[in-house]
């Protein structure tokens, strides 16, 4: 069917160039500010409905439109005002933190403003439609496709010729020497930002005219593609962000075309991984100093994976005051944390249950990203399969907590070591592309694998059995297991970490070559650190089963694991305590907010903001 | 620079505090003459325009029923809570409502799953949960404490397979469905009812939950040569699929499933629309559903939707419930609630008639065609 071949690869360009316009909005921001804007998709959704809005008062489209992007462009540095600048001095990947809070506002805002529902936006082109074959294209597809190649084009001359482009590419390269020659460097950051925003917006108003329809959520999935767009062609390469999206583009659309619709991102994401074993560097992310790239994407760091290297700013006015209580002491809290059942109502016990089982979930990462540097955006399918393992075995086999504890835990320890093999191969930026893509092909295997999972349908009443002769069906008692089993795992989680096993993660994460160079064999060091991790999130997953005796997909999406990396910042990299104070905290919080009604989640966003800007190290401070 | 530190400190403090002090366990005076409901649903997030649909209906009926005199004198109260259609915060609401002495039903939620995850926990505290719109087969069998509004797919799938093959009279026929517990049931028990009638299903595939891009699955409709297609999916996605599909010129029949039914839909879709027929338990021009549709589009300004008019009959039909066992003078608690909702006569809603039968009815449908820009019913 060489017309499905055609319509395939042409919707793949147009999707692909809106996917490019994005990526380059990462692109910029990562090459100049070292930073992953989480808050590119809420970008994207703000352009579209400014657009939306201006058009609603009567101006014509073009007008909206590029009113708009100027708006959004000062949306963009108001970001870069409210998430980057307070945190100069903080750990390189706590920036993320602050996006991700704004992104969580904006969203939570635009429902608040303009409501939830779709709206329809006008889209004069649409009706004009080309046959090529039996393929077609709409009048938007082509505007689409030219206004982002023009763009793109402008953008490279801009970065090339202009004093301002090529002060921008001087700041991505290197900062301080930039800043010796005179460029405002502050400045730069903002103009990256601006033109982040601005071709988001851009983006955002093509998005909206090619569904001829606007609302909140929008953002979402281009986010996540555009971000996967910009790793693919090599974060900080300004041509590899634009091959990249035509690229992800390209490949959708055929795996949509020739597989069926349900599983286009299973085969996109698989994809993306097969081109990281062979590319690890992304498509065009070689070493050679181009475009943005400079000597920060060429070292390929999401940001560093040093803690303290990027902690040993110029104006190191930062204090680290580091909270490393006795582990005897955490015993005690989670000791009187026992008593709660006695104080509180069910729903407290409840609630306390699920930071339990949070709090482990953060410690385990914490282990993984911050003690060891590899930094996982796909966590939560960890979580899910020790999830699954345990509704699988309990609902349909029968089996005794006693045996699924050591199941969930070893199956998925194996899980972890083997998802994050190919993760461990690779270095820098990523590494965070891998664990992205085995995190959603884990989600959209749990999603459609529905011989086994019951896919969106979920696996329902999920026996607790009994452990040790007591029936575990009480609350109570479940909040007690998992209370047992955090404290387990804490326990041995600091063992490791002040045994030369940690000293010898934290190493790795400092230097690796260096680490290396030592004798240190990194490869099994890392399988190891990996196993540690999953076998903790698979606990974590079991007790999660039991506790809501019932599973779905939707608990393991990535922004489950975008919140767990939440908690592995705030709670100060590589420090345990820090990490269970903040996996109960970010648990706790959407619960206590209650009170805030429709406004809960922008509180959430800006306790997130407030948290960091006067802990930037985060509240247990890096370890 | 102090001060903005103390200002967003004192952000922090107040988060946290405000938080502290909703966790404390709520020990209000226990008002003797009220009836306490708990109504939970996704106000927020990716199902927010379901969710806040379903919010508007629930206040509504409070509004009106606090002012028709309450429920046999009683002052109706409603806890009204967000789950983000997440199924951690639907448990955790779930043991909300059920620490909550005063609360005697549980409204909700939106998804299956959310609904599901929180019927574990009612049924273990025997709490009668009416869910709007749960349409997965399982839900209804958690306990005798669950109960539904809608019918169970294959009831439905047989009125979807007659629409297609036989009054649009199609045989080769594509069924996209969304990729959600209730799409993947429509979709299994439509094409079992459509073979069983002679049509033939040629192409069945999932709509993502985000997607709103089918160009690819329109093509193969294309190459197909399907003479039909029904749509098992919400009304966001299948607008843009209307659109998509004529503009790749194609014109065959096209029938969908209830959600289809939704004035938003028809904003959306446009022109597209014209000619869709679709499914439906609710058709506000009916005259004997006035109280519903007058009252919301005074209080709201918009035309009432599907889901609206499922809240409104699921918190109607546990007041009722209420209502007959204050009637009869016995006292309100939870399991005397859901023996009394299960024994009410035929209840007459804004989505048709209700009588449960192990906690799901079977409602008749109406079918109605998308004529000059608006719903008529088809005949």
């Amino acid at each position: 069917m060489i017309e499905l071949f055609l319509s395939q690869l042409l919707n793949g360009l147009v999707i692909g160039s809106v996917y490019a316009l994005i990526a380059l909005g990462f692109s910029l921001v990562f090459g100049v500010a070292n930073l992953i804007n989480f808050a590119q998709g809420a970008l994207l959704m703000l352009g579209a409905f400014f657009a939306f809005t201006l058009i609603q008062w009567g101006l014509p489209i073009v007008v909206a439109g590029l009113l708009s992007i100027a708006a959004t462009a000062a949306v963009g540095m108001l970001v870069e005002r409210l998430a980057l600048r307070p945190l100069r001095n903080a750990p390189a990947i706590a920036p993320l933190l602050s996006t991700l809070a704004l992104a969580v506002i904006a969203d939570a805002g635009a429902e608040l403003i303009w409501s939830a529902e779709s709206q329809p936006f006008p889209s004069p082109l649409q009706s004009f439609v080309v046959f090529v074959g039996g393929a077609f294209l709409t009048g938007v597809d082509i505007a689409t496709f030219l206004v982002a190649l023009a763009v793109m084009g402008g953008l490279m001359l801009f970065l090339s010729r202009s004093w301002t482009g090529r002060a921008l590419r001087a700041t991505a390269q290197d900062p301080e020497a930039a800043a010796q020659m005179g460029i405002d460097v502050a400045l730069m950051r903002q103009v990256a930002f601006g033109l982040a925003g601005a071709l988001g917006a851009l983006a955002g108003i093509l998005v909206a005219m090619y569904y001829q329809s606007v609302f909140p959520q929008m953002g979402v999935p281009f986010g996540i593609k555009g971000f996967a767009a910009a790793l693919l062609g090599g974060l900080a390469s300004i041509p590899g962000a634009v091959l990249g999206g035509f690229l992800l583009g390209i490949f959708e659309n055929l795996a949509s075309g020739y597989v069926g619709e349900g599983s286009r991102d299973l085969i996109a994401y698989s994809l993306l991984l097969l081109v990281l074993m062979v590319r690890p560097q992304g498509l065009l992310g070689t070493g050679r100093l181009e475009a943005l790239g400079g000597v920060a994407g060429a070292s390929g760091a999401i940001p560093t994976t040093s803690i303290i290297a990027s902690l040993g700013g110029a104006t190191a006015r930062t204090r680290n005051r580091v909270l490393q209580p006795k582990p005897w002491m955490v015993l005690a809290v989670i000791a009187l944390a026992a008593l709660v059942p006695a104080i509180g109502s069910a729903y407290v016990v409840q609630v306390a249950a699920g930071c339990a089982v949070f709090a482990m979930l953060a410690l385990s990462l914490t282990l993984l990203s911050g003690s060891a540097g590899v930094i996982s955006i796909g966590h939560a399918a960890l979580f899910g399969f020790g999830a699954y393992v345990c509704a699988i075995l309990a609902r349909n086999h029968g089996w005794p907590p006693a045996a699924i504890l050591p199941a969930a835990a070893f199956g998925t320890a194996a899980m972890a070591a083997l998802a994050t093999l190919p993760a461990i191969r690779l270095t820098g930026h990523a590494v965070a592309l891998a664990t992205l893509a085995v995190g959603q092909v884990g989600y959209l295997l749990f999603l459609n694998w529905i011989e086994l999972t019951r896919g969106p349908m979920g696996i329902a009443g999920i026996p607790r059995g009994s452990l040790f002769g007591l029936s575990m069906q009480p609350l109570d008692r479940q909040y007690w297991l998992a209370l047992g089993l955090l404290a387990l795992c804490y326990l041995v989680a600091h063992r490791l970490l002040e045994s030369p096993i940690g000293r010898t993660w934290r190493a790795i994460r400092e230097d690796r070559p260096a680490a290396h160079a030592a004798g240190v064999p990194v490869l099994r060091y890392l399988v190891l650190v990996a196993a540690t991790s999953g076998l903790i999130a698979g606990l974590a997953g079991a007790q999660f089963a039991w506790l809501q005796a019932f599973v779905s997909p939707d608990s393991f999406l990535l922004e489950t694991s975008i919140v767990l990396i939440a908690m592995v910042v705030l709670g100060g990299m590589g420090n345990i305590a820090g990490a269970v104070l903040a996996g109960v905290l970010l648990a706790l919080l959407p619960e206590a907010l209650r009170a805030f009604d429709e406004w809960r989640m922008i509180v959430y966003g800006l306790v997130l903001l407030a948290l960091l800007r006067f802990r930037p190290q985060g509240l247990g401070g890096v370890k | 620079m102090i001060q903005r530190r103390s200002v967003m400190q004192g952000i922090a403090g107040i988060g946290l505090g405000a938080g502290a002090v909703a966790l404390l366990p709520q020990r209000v005076a226990a008002q003797a003459g009220t009836v306490k409901f708990g109504f939970f649903g996704p106000f927020t997030g990716q199902f927010a325009a379901n969710g806040q649909r379903f919010r508007e209906a629930g206040e509504l009926f409070l509004e009106q029923a606090n002012a028709t005199g309450g429920i046999a004198g009683r002052r109706l109260v409603v806890d009204f809570q967000d789950d983000r259609g997440d199924p951690l915060q639907s448990t955790n609401i779930a043991q909300r409502y059920v620490a909550d002495a005063e609360v005697v039903a549980a409204i909700g939620s939106f998804t299956s799953t959310s609904s599901m995850a929180a019927g574990q926990v009612f049924a273990q505290a025997k709490m009668p949960q009416v869910s709007p719109t749960s349409s997965h087969p399982d839900y209804t069998k958690i306990s005798p404490y669950q109960f539904r509004m809608p019918n169970t797919q294959d009831i439905v799938a047989e009125l979807n397979a007659e629409l297609m093959v036989n009054r649009l009279r199609t045989k080769r026929i594509a069924l996209p469905y969304f990729q959600d517990d209730w799409g993947i049931f429509v979709a299994q028990a439509t094409k079992a009812e459509i073979e069983k009638r002679g049509g033939e299903v040629i192409l069945s595939e999932a709509m993502t939950q985000q997607a709103r891009d089918f160009r690819a699955m329109i093509t193969k409709i294309r190459a197909a040569r399907a003479d039909g297609i029904f749509i098992a999916s919400h009304y966001a996605p299948s607008a843009v699929f209307m659109q998509q599909l004529r503009q790749a010129g194609i014109d065959v029949p096209v029938g969908g499933a209830d959600p289809l039914y939704n004035p938003e839909f028809l904003r959306l879709a446009g022109a597209a629309a014209e000619g869709l027929v679709c499914t439906t338990y609710f058709f506000p021009s009916d005259p004997s559903k006035a109280t519903f549709t007058e009252g919301y589009k005074a209080k709201y300004g918009r035309e009432p939707d599907q889901w609206a008019a499922f809240a409104y009959d699921a918190i109607a039909i546990a007041a009722e419930g209420a209502k007959a066992l204050l009637a009869a003078g016995r006292p309100l608690t939870r399991e005397a609630l859901r023996d009394a909702i299960d024994a009410l006569p035929p209840y007459q809603g804004a989505t048709g008639v209700t009588e449960f039968v192990n906690g799901t009815p079977r409602k008749p449908m109406t079918l109605l065609v998308v004529r000059n820009g608006s719903y008529q019913l088809y005949t």
